[in-house]
């Protein structure tokens, strides 16, 4: 147990939402907020709190568009998010495997 | 964090990875637009050319695709405003690759002749097994597969039948092997949406 630093684990993904957000856009292309709200199973709100934290850190990226003059946001997932996600499930591994 | 939470963690990033690959669209209703409409052709086509009134009508054939493609793209637009993975993306471009094929051989290959009139339909019976086989693998249906094989020994048939006799065993298998698979995947997908498990 001591052995096991602690301070490796990304700040941004200590939160199991935000870490349930990047592993749901890790295998779409890009997603609507309807869809992360199903994946995710959180409020309007929770979720738009985190997607902005994703958002600063980089690992998520929005794009807004109207279709069929209907406003639409869409979320991606970055190349650092992505980074950071893989990274995250090696460090559980390793506390798993410890 | 302990390994306790780990596990959970890890449990999660999985479920919600699978979750998320698993999201689809409902192609049930294209599938089964797409087969009425054409049986509608087939059997139109069929009647004209019994009744002696023509030998193949190309104008209930231009609708009908006109129709068909008409429905597609407008739901196709519709569909831009939703959450895309891969999945979704190699089932739509399949489609309309399938559709793009067909529609070019049915028309520009019988009116320039160099395919018979009758031979249409043994021919797009191949592409249509085609798209069926390879949603089969995509959405892990393993029924689709069958569907797809129905289409390409539907297609050996009509082969062998030759002749315009080929379109109402082509109508018939347009109702069996399209519309009825596509209604069940509308089926499944509205089951899909209203599982606990999904939610």
């Amino acid at each position: 147990m001591t052995d096991f630093d602690y301070k490796q684990f990304d700040d941004t993904l200590q939160s199991r939402i935000r870490v349930a957000i990047t592993a749901a856009l890790v295998s779409v292309v890009e997603a609507d907020f309807n869809f992360l709200k199903d994946m995710v199973k959180t409020t309007d709100g929770n979720l738009s709190t985190h997607l902005r934290k994703l958002e600063d850190a980089g690992y998520v990226s929005m794009k807004k568009k109207f279709v069929n003059r209907k406003p639409q946001t869409k979320y991606k997932i970055t190349e650092k998010g992505r980074r950071a996600l893989t990274e995250h499930i090696n460090i559980l591994e390793k506390l798993i495997k410890k | 964090m302990d390994q306790q939470r780990a596990i959970e963690e890890i449990a999660l990033i999985k479920r919600v990875i699978e979750e998320s690959r698993e999201f689809t669209f409902n192609i049930g209703k294209n599938i089964t637009v797409w087969g009425v409409l054409i049986s509608i052709a087939i059997f139109a086509s069929y009647a004209a050319i019994v009744t002696g009134l023509s030998r193949m009508d190309v104008w209930i054939w231009v609708v009908m695709i006109g129709a068909g493609w008409t429905y597609s793209i407008v739901t196709g637009i519709r569909r831009r405003s939703e959450t895309e993975n891969f999945g979704i993306r190699i089932i739509s471009t399949l489609w309309t690759s399938c559709g793009i094929a067909m529609t070019i051989l049915g028309f520009a290959g019988t009116t320039s002749g160099a395919i018979a009139d009758w031979a249409v339909a043994p021919v797009l019976s191949t592409i249509i097994g085609v798209g069926f086989a390879v949603t089969s693998m995509i959405q892990k249906l393993r029924w689709v597969m069958s569907v797809a094989i129905a289409w390409w020994l539907g297609s050996l048939v009509m082969f062998l039948v030759k002749g315009y006799e080929t379109l109402p065993i082509f109508g018939v298998m347009m109702i069996l092997f399209m519309v009825v698979p596509g209604i069940a995947f509308h089926r499944q997908w509205k089951n899909k949406q209203i599982s606990p498990e999904t939610k």
